[in-house]
């Protein structure tokens, strides 16, 4: 089963999206911001990371840069924000996001995303 | 725990505060040693109705009920306050026979005679009672006196002045302010403020001090408890509103996801008869729309209809608050669309910007084959917010977009504006001739953005009439026909540019020849020989504009 990993300080997104990716039959784990999804990185085996881009303590690109800091880190990375402004988007892409979703996003687009991305991987 | 420390000092102080005053208030006024003989014939039926008249205090009518019928010998003991004030009065009141005495330090007769011819031994009587007071008053009286001259010791108001003010202008300035209330201070407040001056003068200053204290305490106590009331009660809503949010949330994603039936809904969704969890509702559906699009939309207005949370919302947009009633639309345009079509038409020429804002956008979010039809029935201004937020709906919901030209002729200049620029982001070169006019209008903003369309179209028709126009305008356009020149200027304009690089400012001087320069070769080469001339900065402008950083 694969294992995806949402950050996302929105409560209400959070438990929308770990609902619909659960209901296609991945494993989800769930972060309030971008430290906790750090820390939940750890130990765990993670075939896809979606991240808000504004959250506390540690943002979006802010988690995207460290990530990339591991020369062996391969885990895609989509970002989903309401800030869909061509510059955040190139912002994102440069420092290593392979897709970005702007809200309000359709679910039915997110699964097919998620399910090229992860078949991307492979 | 630090906030409930505080409190219990406070408490404490305030308890002490409260011995101090008792030990105080054992205190006696001390009346002015004045006498008033009474000359005229008026009745004891004046005096008592004088005494019961609002400047005696509850304890002047005691003395009025223990006066008895003869009136005389009362004592002033246990009175305290504005003695001097109604000793003034009394003798205004020009009452028969009645005259004050004062027994001693502390205390004062009031005296009422039963006829004229008895008044002059009583008088001699009394006043022969007070040049030897231990006479008839033994011990007690000597012991109640030490008692009473206890605080005394302490440095009083009057004393305070004694130091600097003989006792005469001392009892001058008391009458000066007792005078200056009655005339001056507001028929409430003058009791107080006679209260005021007898504390000054007769208790010792201290006592004052510990009245300031104590009155900035209880002060402090209550904003503590106003504060303390406050947080508890906004922590107290968040906690409520988080608990239900999430027990919302969890019911509505369970529908919305299909595992649970609208029945099962109904019954989990607790308390939404109150209207404060009604709000929490409606804030979790706000939620969702402004996330969530596709397939999870259509439940949204469903569920608001459905538990009849419109009518909240329609409360709100039809109340008197300007917040509210924003709120309310908002509200409807999202999530109740249907009846909220039917109340955004009044309120978009609403007074105030807000609500008028507020229907604007909505009516755009709802009229989607013509969003802009308001802009021709618009008699108040449009906002830069709604402008703003106009241009993110027409991108964010590809919004069809309306000719502008139509509200080109509008009578608010905002609206002439907002078309100008829509034109301009849009392309619409079907409206040139509707442009070149604008180029008359009064308002300078409209002239600047008929220039700027004029530069960023490219309206080659437009460059004679924008020329013409230069001598007349202010700065700011003026340089913004220099910079139009640059893009559609041609060479009958370089005479024209080289006029303003000889007299014109330094910042019109630097734009008139960044515009030769750019223009054509021609024009370069006319600089150049232009910055051969004598006295001639042409060089270093060249090398400005030259210079990749600017």
């Amino acid at each position: 089963m694969k294992r995806i990993l949402v950050a996302e300080d929105n409560r209400l997104i959070l438990e929308t999206v770990a609902r619909s990716l659960s209901k296609e039959g991945y494993d989800i784990i769930k972060a309030d911001d971008g430290k906790d999804c750090m820390d939940k990185m750890a130990g765990n085996q993670i075939d896809l990371i979606i991240t808000d881009l504004y959250m506390p303590n540690l943002n979006g690109l802010e988690l995207i840069s460290l990530l990339h800091k591991d020369i062996n880190f391969r885990t895609p990375i989509m970002v989903l924000s309401v800030a869909g402004a061509e510059e955040n988007v190139m912002k994102a892409f440069n420092m290593g996001a392979d897709d970005f979703m702007v809200k309000p996003f359709s679910l039915n687009e997110l699964n097919v995303r998620v399910k090229k991305l992860l078949a991307m991987k492979n | 725990m630090s906030d409930f420390t505080s409190v219990k000092l406070i408490f404490t102080i305030t308890l002490v505060f409260c011995f101090t005053f008792s030990v105080f208030s054992e205190n006696k006024p001390v009346f002015d040693k004045s006498f008033f003989p009474n000359t005229s014939s008026k009745s004891s039926r004046h005096l008592n109705s004088f005494i019961s008249k609002k400047t005696f205090d509850a304890d002047v009518k005691e003395f009025n009920n223990t006066a008895g019928s003869d009136g005389a010998g009362t004592d002033f003991t246990k009175l305290s306050g504005t003695h001097t004030y109604t000793a003034l009065r009394l003798e205004r009141t020009e009452l028969p026979n009645v005259f004050l005495h004062v027994v001693d330090e502390d205390s004062i007769q009031v005296n009422q005679l039963e006829s004229e011819e008895d008044s002059t031994q009583k008088r001699e009587q009394l006043i022969a009672n007070q040049n030897n007071p231990k006479t008839d008053n033994s011990k007690e009286n000597s012991e109640l006196q030490k008692k009473k001259n206890f605080p005394r010791s302490l440095l009083t108001g009057e004393k305070l002045l004694h130091i600097f003010l003989s006792d005469a202008k001392a009892e001058k300035l008391k009458k000066e302010l007792i005078i200056y209330g009655e005339n001056h201070v507001p028929q409430n407040f003058r009791n107080f403020y006679f209260a005021l001056i007898d504390l000054f003068f007769q208790y010792p200053v201290i006592f004052v001090f510990v009245i300031f204290i104590f009155i900035f305490i209880i002060n402090i106590i209550s904003v503590i408890l106003i504060l303390n009331y406050t947080v508890r009660r906004k922590n107290h809503k968040a906690r409520y509103a988080e608990v239900y949010e999430r027990m919302y949330e969890e019911v509505l994603l369970s529908y919305i996801f299909g595992e649970i039936e609208w029945d099962k809904v109904l019954v989990r969704l607790q308390k939404i008869n109150k209207h404060r969890n009604r709000r929490i509702l409606t804030s979790v559906l706000l939620n969702f729309h402004e996330n969530l699009k596709g397939e999870v939309e259509k439940f949204i207005p469903e569920i608001f209809y459905n538990l009849g949370l419109y009518k909240d919302s329609l409360k709100l947009a039809n109340s008197f608050n300007s917040y509210k009633k924003a709120q309310g639309i908002r509200e409807l345009t999202y999530l109740y669309p249907k009846g909220a079509k039917e109340i955004v038409e009044k309120y978009v020429n609403y007074s105030d910007d807000m609500v008028r804002a507020e229907a604007q956008m909505a009516y755009i979010r709802l009229n989607q084959k013509n969003p802009f039809e308001f802009l021709s029935n618009l008699t108040k201004p449009i906002t830069r917010w709604t402008q703003l937020s106009a241009f993110y709906m027409i991108r964010l919901y590809q919004l069809p977009v309306p000719s502008f030209s139509n509200y080109l002729y509008s009578n608010h200049p905002t609206i002439k504006n907002f078309s100008l620029q829509m034109i301009t982001y849009f392309q619409q070169l079907e409206n040139i001739p509707e442009i070149l006019d604008m180029l008359n209008s009064r308002v300078e903003r409209t002239r600047y953005l008929s220039y700027k369309a004029v530069n960023d179209l490219r309206l080659y028709e437009g460059r004679v009439s924008i020329r013409k126009k230069y001598r007349k305008e202010t700065y700011k356009n003026k340089l913004e026909i220099i910079k139009a020149l640059k893009n559609i200027g041609t060479e009958e304009d370089f005479q024209f540019l080289e006029i303003i690089i000889k007299s014109e400012s330094v910042s019109l001087k630097l734009e008139a020849c960044r515009s030769m320069y750019f223009m054509n070769q021609e024009g370069r080469e006319r600089l150049v020989k232009m910055s051969k001339e004598p006295n001639s900065d042409i060089e270093q402008f060249i090398a400005h504009i030259t210079d990749n950083r600017n």
